[in-house]
C-alpha cells in the first residue's frame, strides 16, 4: 500500500514539476511565436496581392495597404485597388496545401498566389508551388474556369502551362483554384 | 588525446562503445526513423542532431539523478514525461527563435519523443549509472547519432541537390538525383552505410528466432 502511494506521489510531483516548467517556457515563447505566425501570414497576403515589401517592414506595409474584414467567418483582405485576397485550404497530391489567393476586384482574374504550407514531392510537384511558376497565373481568368493545360499549349486567357513531371500537383492546384474562386464569388457576391 | 585520462576507464569504454561497437543506429538500429526522415539536407541533419542531443542530455541528468527514487514500475512513464517535456521545450524554442529551421523540420521535432534511441539509452544506461557517466554516455551517443546523420545527409544533399549546406559543389551541368531527396533514397544510403560500418566494426546481425 505504502509503495503504491509513494509511486503515485512520485509521478504526481514529477508531473507537476514538468507541467510548471512547460507553462513557463510557453509563456516565454508564445509572444514571439504569435508574432512570427502573424507576420508570415501578412507576408503571404502581400505576396498574393503583388504588393512589394521590405523584409523587416512587413507589418507597416501590411497595415498601410491592406484592410481585412470578416464575412461568414472567413477573413477577406482588401487592397487599395479593390482586389481581394483570402486564405485557402485544399488537398495536394501528397497532403494538405495551404496558401493565400488573390483575385481582381471583379473576382474574375487571379491577381496572385502564395503558398504557406505544402507537402508535394520535392523536386517534382514542389516546383509548381515556387513563386517563379505561380507568377504565370497572374491575370488569368477563373471564369468560367481556370485550366492548367499540357506544357507549351496554353493560349487562351484562362489557360496556364503545366510543368511536366508534376501532373498530380497541377491537377490538385487547378481544382483548389477553381473551387476557391467559386466560393469567394458566392461569399462576396451576396 | 587519451580518452582514459579525460573520462576515466569506465567513461572511455562508454564512449568507445557508443560511437563504434554499440553505435545506436548501426548496431542497435535505434533512432532509424528520424535518421531516414531528416537526412535529406545537412542543415536539417545538424538541427535534428542538436535537438536529439539536448533531449538526450536532459534525460540523462534527470533519470540518472533520480534513479534511486524512481519506482521501477512507473519508470517508463517517467522516461516518457521527461522526454516529451524536453522535446516540447525544443519545439517551442525552435519556433520562437529559429522559425525557418523549425519549418524545415516540420513534424519531426515532436517525433523526437518517439526516437527509440533516447528511450533505449534511458532504460539501458541512465537508470543504472550515476549522472557523470550517464552524461558521458548521452554525449557519446548523441555524437554517434550526429555523425551518422551528417554522413547520410552529405551523400544525399550532394547527389540530390548538388549542394552542401546550400553551397553548390557540383559542376553546372549536374543532374540532380531526385530519388535521393525522396524518402526511398534514405533507405538506400542508410542501408549501404549500415552494411559498410557493420562489416568494418564486425557487428553480427541479430538472429531472429
Amino acid at each position: 500500500m505504502i509503495d503504491k502511494i509513494k509511486m503515485i506521489g512520485f509521478v504526481l510531483v514529477f508531473g507537476i514539476f514538468w507541467s510548471t516548467a512547460l507553462v513557463a517556457v510557453d509563456t516565454w515563447t508564445s509572444p514571439r511565436i504569435e508574432k512570427y505566425l502573424l507576420e508570415k501570414k501578412q507576408k503571404k497576403v502581400l505576396e498574393a496581392l503583388v504588393i512589394p515589401y521590405e523584409k523587416d517592414a512587413v507589418e507597416d506595409v501590411f497595415t498601410t495597404n491592406v484592410t481585412s474584414e470578416e464575412i461568414d467567418g472567413k477573413t477577406i483582405y482588401k487592397a487599395e485597388d479593390g482586389s481581394i485576397a483570402f486564405e485557402f485550404n485544399g488537398a495536394g497530391s501528397q497532403g494538405a496545401m495551404r496558401g493565400v489567393m488573390a483575385l481582381s476586384s471583379n473576382l474574375e482574374e487571379i491577381k496572385g498566389l502564395a503558398i504557406i504550407q505544402q507537402s508535394e514531392t520535392p523536386g517534382l510537384g514542389s516546383r509548381v508551388l515556387e513563386s517563379a511558376y505561380l507568377a504565370n497565373f497572374q491575370d488569368k481568368k477563373v471564369v468560367p474556369r481556370l485550366e492548367i493545360v499540357a506544357a507549351g499549349t496554353a493560349s487562351a486567357d484562362n489557360e496556364v502551362d503545366a510543368i511536366t513531371g508534376a501532373t498530380l500537383t497541377c491537377v490538385a492546384l487547378e481544382k483548389i483554384i477553381n473551387e476557391n474562386a467559386k466560393e469567394a464569388k458566392a461569399l462576396i457576391g451576396q | 588525446m587519451n580518452l582514459k585520462t579525460l573520462f576515466g576507464k569506465k567513461g572511455a569504454k562508454t564512449i568507445k562503445n557508443a560511437i563504434w561497437r554499440e553505435h545506436p543506429i548501426t548496431s542497435a538500429t535505434l533512432g532509424v526513423c528520424s535518421a531516414l526522415a531528416i537526412s535529406n539536407k545537412v542543415e536539417n541533419a545538424l538541427a535534428m542532431s542538436a535537438g536529439v542531443i539536448f533531449v538526450l542530455l536532459l534525460t540523462a541528468v534527470i533519470i540518472s539523478t533520480l534513479r534511486m527514487l524512481i519506482p521501477s514500475r512507473v519508470r517508463i512513464i517517467i522516461y516518457m514525461i521527461t522526454i516529451a517535456a524536453g522535446v516540447t521545450i525544443v519545439d517551442l524554442a525552435l519556433l520562437a527563435f529559429f522559425p525557418t529551421i523549425s519549418e524545415a523540420m516540420g513534424p519531426y521535432v515532436p517525433l523526437i519523443i518517439t526516437n527509440c534511441m533516447i528511450m533505449g539509452r534511458a532504460e539501458a544506461f541512465f537508470i543504472q549509472n550515476p549522472p557523470k557517466l550517464s552524461l558521458i554516455d548521452a554525449l557519446a551517443n548523441g555524437f554517434a547519432y550526429m555523425y551518422t546523420l551528417m554522413a547520410i545527409a552529405i551523400v544525399r544533399e550532394v547527389f540530390a541537390f548538388g549542394t552542401i549546406l546550400g553551397i553548390r559543389v557540383t559542376p553546372a551541368n549536374w543532374v540532380d538525383w531526385v530519388v535521393l531527396a525522396a524518402p526511398a533514397g534514405a533507405f538506400f544510403v542508410l542501408g549501404i552505410f549500415l552494411w559498410i560500418v557493420r562489416t568494418w566494426a564486425g557487428v553480427e546481425p541479430p538472429t531472429s528466432s
